[in-house]
């Protein structure tokens, strides 16, 4: 059973990094195609985890990273534009799905490991939030690291930093659903909704990562510069997290 | 005393705060899962901050410093959120009422009441951490209160008891079939009873008590059946201000929602548009 999802892993791995090199080349219909390819054999993999381990794909970080690929590629696909430039916010976006599916390589491809409370409601909701808060983050991080590249075509920045904005501010709704699922979760089973512990840290250093990102003054191009700075460290410091996280 | 204030709101405060508290958290990271430092924070987990300072607990001077470091850093936030609210609101009835900054000033008082809220469980209430009891066992705890164990069910091998959760196998554990029957009494008066499971708790107004795990039985030799029954580790705890918190916190994400939605689309700008039509931008 390890070997389909090794076969899975793998071949959405091809197909994404054959729809970077197409899009690159601005092969305009092949890329879709090819993405559309990559994102059903993504979801073939989530549903075959679902299936046959009975949880979410949300625990481990094959199954984190395959789903936040998916959520990913699928943004790239429906809510990005093509510009142009070679490295736009797009191709940054599959450059991110590459990356994430890069750190599974260390990982075990396999569904986590059965635990009692993978089927409790806020759990799920905990560690779904945090996946989604995840993608989004990376998806405006895309955009800012973009807006950051640019140098003139003043219009065109502001509206991918404001782009960026958007998703940050969506992930930022994504990951404080998340905090509060898990809160409900810490007063289930540990009777208080605040442990002072590296995890919970952990968490308030995103939060004010977020809050940082949007509280810098000034409405000039210095401060939409530090404004993106903030916004893709923010989703860096995310993806970390979630990696430390896998490792222990 | 204007210059003060205008400091005092300024997002330039906002920003350093901000910043403190980041390098706060991440030292805290390091110190949390440091050993001698980790104890420290489990001692600041099983109880309320005034026991944290008492010569009992023996917590370590730098945990101490970490955590007033923390009070005064968000005491100085709260200070910047007061002042910058008020701004706002000078603004909002001087000016003009615009909608989205009107809910982002919302957004910012409830972000306010939530941290209090926080601040103010470390100090209220009780918790009383693992509370190991038998079968027929009572534990008394504040007010008069008496919590009794009145059965353990237990229907798996209690050699699993001994093994980390991470090792059990779904056939091997039947969390949803494992409780424990409570009944909370206060003055010798029986309250409420009920079953407390795994991320089921029993609840009784602010009362609260959660099943943390199962025990190894004491005795297997022993001629008393009940001996042979695994024991419970409970945590009993009291959070007056939990309501007000879990009420709050999603008023302040739907805030944001809120805001989100509202703010989606860029102003209008006629000129900036132009352009941007004209711009390279396009979509094959």
């Amino acid at each position: 059973m390890k070997n389909v999802f090794l076969a899975g892993y793998s071949t959405s791995y091809f197909f994404y990094a054959l729809t970077f090199i197409t899009y690159l080349l601005r092969w305009r219909n092949t890329w879709r195609y090819l993405s559309i390819i990559a994102l059903t054999v993504n979801l073939l993999v989530l549903l075959l985890i679902a299936i046959l381990s009975g949880h979410f794909p949300f625990f481990n970080i094959f199954e984190c990273f395959s789903f936040v690929t998916f959520i990913l590629g699928g943004l790239a696909l429906l809510c990005s534009q093509t510009e142009k430039y070679r490295l736009d916010a797009r191709s940054w976006v599959w450059i991110e799905i590459l990356f994430l599916l890069g750190i599974v390589l260390f990982f075990p491809k396999e569904p986590s490991f059965y635990r009692p409370n993978h089927t409790f409601l806020w759990v799920i909701l905990f560690h779904g939030f945090r996946e989604l808060a995840l993608a989004t983050v990376l998806f405006s991080a895309a955009h800012f690291i973009r807006f950051r590249m640019a140098r003139r075509r003043k219009p065109l920045k502001n509206h991918i930093l404001f782009k960026g904005r958007n998703f940050l501010l969506l992930s930022t709704v994504f990951f404080l659903c998340s905090e509060y699922s898990g809160m409900i979760w810490c007063q289930a089973g540990w009777g208080d909704f605040w442990h002072w512990s590296a995890t919970f840290f952990q968490s308030t250093v995103i939060i004010l990562c977020l809050m940082f990102a949007f509280h810098i003054p000034g409405k000039n191009h210095r401060s939409d510069d530090i404004r993106c700075v903030i916004g893709a460290g923010t989703a860096l410091v995310m993806l970390t997290i979630q990696v430390t996280k896998g490792l222990s | 005393m204007k210059k003060i204030s205008e400091q005092l709101a300024s997002m330039y405060v906002t920003t350093i705060i901000l910043v403190v508290l980041i390098a706060w958290f991440t030292w805290g990271i390091l110190l949390a899962q440091s050993n001698p430092f980790g104890h420290g924070f489990d001692v600041m987990n099983s109880t309320l901050a005034p026991e944290w300072f008492s010569r009992t607990q023996g917590l370590s001077l730098l945990l101490k410093f970490w955590f007033v470091g923390l009070c005064v850093a968000m005491a100085v936030l709260a200070i910047n959120l007061v002042f910058c609210s008020w701004v706002k609101i000078l603004k909002i009835i001087r000016i003009k009422l615009i909608k989205n900054k009107l809910v982002m000033l919302i957004i910012h008082m409830v972000f306010g009441a939530v941290a209090l809220g926080h601040f103010g469980s470390f100090f209220f209430g009780y918790r009383y951490e693992n509370v190991t009891l038998q079968q027929g066992q009572s534990f008394a705890f504040k007010d008069g209160y008496a919590l009794n164990i009145r059965d353990v069910h237990f229907v798996d091998n209690h050699h699993v008891l001994a093994k980390p959760p991470k090792e059990l196998n779904p056939d091997q554990y039947y969390y949803n079939a494992n409780f424990s029957e409570v009944v909370l009494s206060q003055n010798g008066d029986q309250l409420t009873s009920g079953r407390i499971y795994y991320l089921k708790p029993l609840i009784y107004k602010n009362i609260q008590v959660t099943l943390k795990r199962f025990t190894p039985p004491k005795g297997i030799n022993g001629g008393n059946r009940a001996l042979l029954k695994p024991g419970v580790k409970l945590v009993v705890s009291k959070n007056p201000v939990k309501p007000l918190v879990f009420t709050l916190f999603p008023v302040m994400i739907i805030g944001i929602g809120v805001y989100t939605i509202m703010t989606w689309r860029r102003p209008e700008n006629k000129n900036a548009t132009r352009q941007t039509r004209r711009s390279k931008i396009f979509d094959d």
